[in-house]
């Protein structure tokens, strides 16, 4: 399969933010993307409907010896 | 006592000397000032010493202590901080050429803290760019170099942290930690350092990162003075809206608690993928010492690592894109290319999966908690998988193989940053080469207390963290 993220892509999506890249920053972009968001779908799709950042505090404080 | 005497000191063992009046606050920082100025040419550790306004600062100690007034805990001990934390009236630099141009408009509150308890700072740090990146470079003010062997990295972003503490040019060092930047120099330098729990030291003042994992902790010799100097640093402030309304133990006072009976959790799968054969005979040698200290060891299983890695990893490129977007759009060549193409990265991350990464969060911390604290009190594990590398053969251009070895370095540190948890490191001991190797230390929130009573114990126990460079 071809990579999801191309350079081209990053590029293009970095240029719609008013960031002029390098090709080496471009393929930078890329390949992180590519890495993080595969590493994260399955776990993504297994987040409650209803879950939202503002719980992450409420446990971190909750969780308190 | 000699400068030599002085300078082996600890904070506690300096203030301590200070307040019986055995050393004078200026003969303590003139002893500090000379010695970072002998080291500087070789280390390349400080961005800038104040030596006149900092002896006049110690004078005024001395004339307190005189009239029977004590500031606070570290009165009188010379401190130097990474470039990012903002003193009123001064510009910090960041590490690099992007920054404020102007000097602050006030001081961040870690120095303030710092300040009432007597700590006098003496100058600032050399620090990655930015505080964006793990191993101690710096294509702005020159490469930060290794006490132990110059040719080797420091670690980052709080590189000149960690090396002058351990070269003995400062008694303790802010550092920030938001995807391992004070344990990563803690463990390639040997110094102890402490990232607390996320909200537990207020980071106004400091510069931003990525306001959802950034944490300030310091760097010190012993695990003793991290008690002491977080004790300072943390409790509630109105000035950051992150920071919890949470009373501050005396972590001083619970050092001596037994630790006989905890149960330490040794990871079985994540932490030790790949890792170095010394490095795994260090964190065994080290569990070993636990236990004759009356610990048990338990092995636990976890849950999630390599997603929550990846989220973690996600929160901190996004939201240092959205804090540098400005710049990135109109000064980019004011950035190191590596600096500039690691920034980028997070302009590519789409909204949603940010969000998600922000989302998973609670979830992650709840089953951390339920795989690990259900079971031990402490999780233990190393800090990198790899020895210290030098810095020539880690000098990369923009590139996949900076990506690997960026990605390598922040693997074992990140997801303590991701949960939010305290995690303390400390010296575990020396590889064969004669470099330190540290360890980490991961507690439940808030519960700083348990992690530096463990360290504290250990340290009582072995020399490790008396061992110092041969500079």
């Amino acid at each position: 399969m071809k990579d999801p993220v191309t350079p081209e892509l990053a590029a293009a999506l970095l240029a719609a933010q008013g960031v002029k890249t390098t090709p080496q920053g471009a393929e930078a972009g890329a390949r992180f993307a590519a890495l993080v968001l595969g590493n994260s779908a399955a776990a993504f799709a297994l987040i409650a409907f209803e879950a939202e950042p503002a719980n992450y505090t409420a446990i971190l404080r909750k969780s308190a010896p | 006592m000699n400068d030599a005497e002085i300078l082996e000191l600890s904070c506690s063992g300096l203030a301590a000397a200070i307040r019986e009046r055995r050393v004078s606050a200026v003969k303590a920082m003139e002893a500090t000032i000379a010695r970072a100025s002998a080291v500087q040419p070789t280390l390349n550790a400080f961005l800038r010493i104040d030596a006149e306004l900092a002896l006049v600062a110690a004078r005024l100690a001395d004339q307190e202590l005189a009239r029977g007034h004590v500031r606070g805990p570290l009165h009188g001990v010379p401190m130097a901080h990474k470039d990012m934390y903002y003193r009123k009236g001064v510009a910090s630099s960041y590490g690099g050429k992007i920054g404020p141009s102007r000097p602050a408009p006030s001081t961040a509150t870690a120095l303030e803290r710092l300040d009432a308890s007597g700590a006098i700072q003496f100058g600032v740090l050399n620090m990655a760019e930015c505080a964006f990146g793990p191993t101690g470079h710096n294509y702005h003010y020159g490469h930060c170099r290794n006490a132990w062997n110059p040719a080797h990295l420091t670690g980052g972003s709080s590189s000149g942290s960690g090396t002058a503490v351990a070269a003995r040019a400062s008694f303790a060092a802010l550092g920030s930690d938001t995807g391992g930047s004070i344990r990563l120099p803690a463990t390639f330098c040997g110094t102890s350092g402490i990232k607390p729990t996320y909200g537990r030291v207020s980071r106004a003042g400091a510069m931003p990162l990525s306001f959802s994992m950034d944490t300030v902790g310091p760097l010190t010799r012993t695990v003793e003075d991290c008690a002491l100097l977080l004790r300072a640093l943390a409790g509630p402030d109105e000035r950051d809206p992150t920071c919890a309304p949470r009373e501050v133990p005396d972590y001083v006072a619970l050092l001596g608690r037994p630790i006989a009976g905890l149960a330490i959790g040794r990871p079985r799968n994540y932490f030790y993928d790949d890792c170095d054969p010394e490095i795994v005979a260090l964190m065994e040698a080290s569990l070993e010492a636990f236990r004759r200290l009356g610990a048990k060891v338990v092995d636990v299983d976890l849950p999630g690592m390599d997603a929550w890695n990846a989220a973690g990893t996600m929160i901190i490129s996004a939201e240092a894109a959205a804090l540098h977007g400005n710049w990135l759009r109109t000064r980019p060549q004011d950035y190191s290319p590596q600096v500039r193409a690691r920034l980028e990265t997070g302009l590519a991350i789409p909204a949603a999966s940010y969000i998600d990464s922000l989302r998973l969060r609670a979830t992650a911390l709840d089953e951390f908690q339920r795989a690990v604290f259900s079971k031990v009190d402490v999780l233990h594990a190393p800090v990198v998988s790899f020895q210290t590398p030098t810095i020539a053969e880690t000098d990369l251009a923009p590139g996949a193989e900076l990506s690997v070895l960026l990605a390598k370095t922040t693997r074992l540190t990140r997801p303590g940053n991701f949960l939010g948890v305290p995690a303390l490191s400390l010296q575990a001991g020396f590889t064969r080469a004669g470099l330190p190797v540290g360890m980490q230390l991961l507690g439940r929130p808030f519960d700083e207390a348990t992690l530096l009573a463990l360290g504290h114990a250990f340290q009582g126990a072995t020399d490790l963290h008396r061992r110092a460079p041969g500079l």
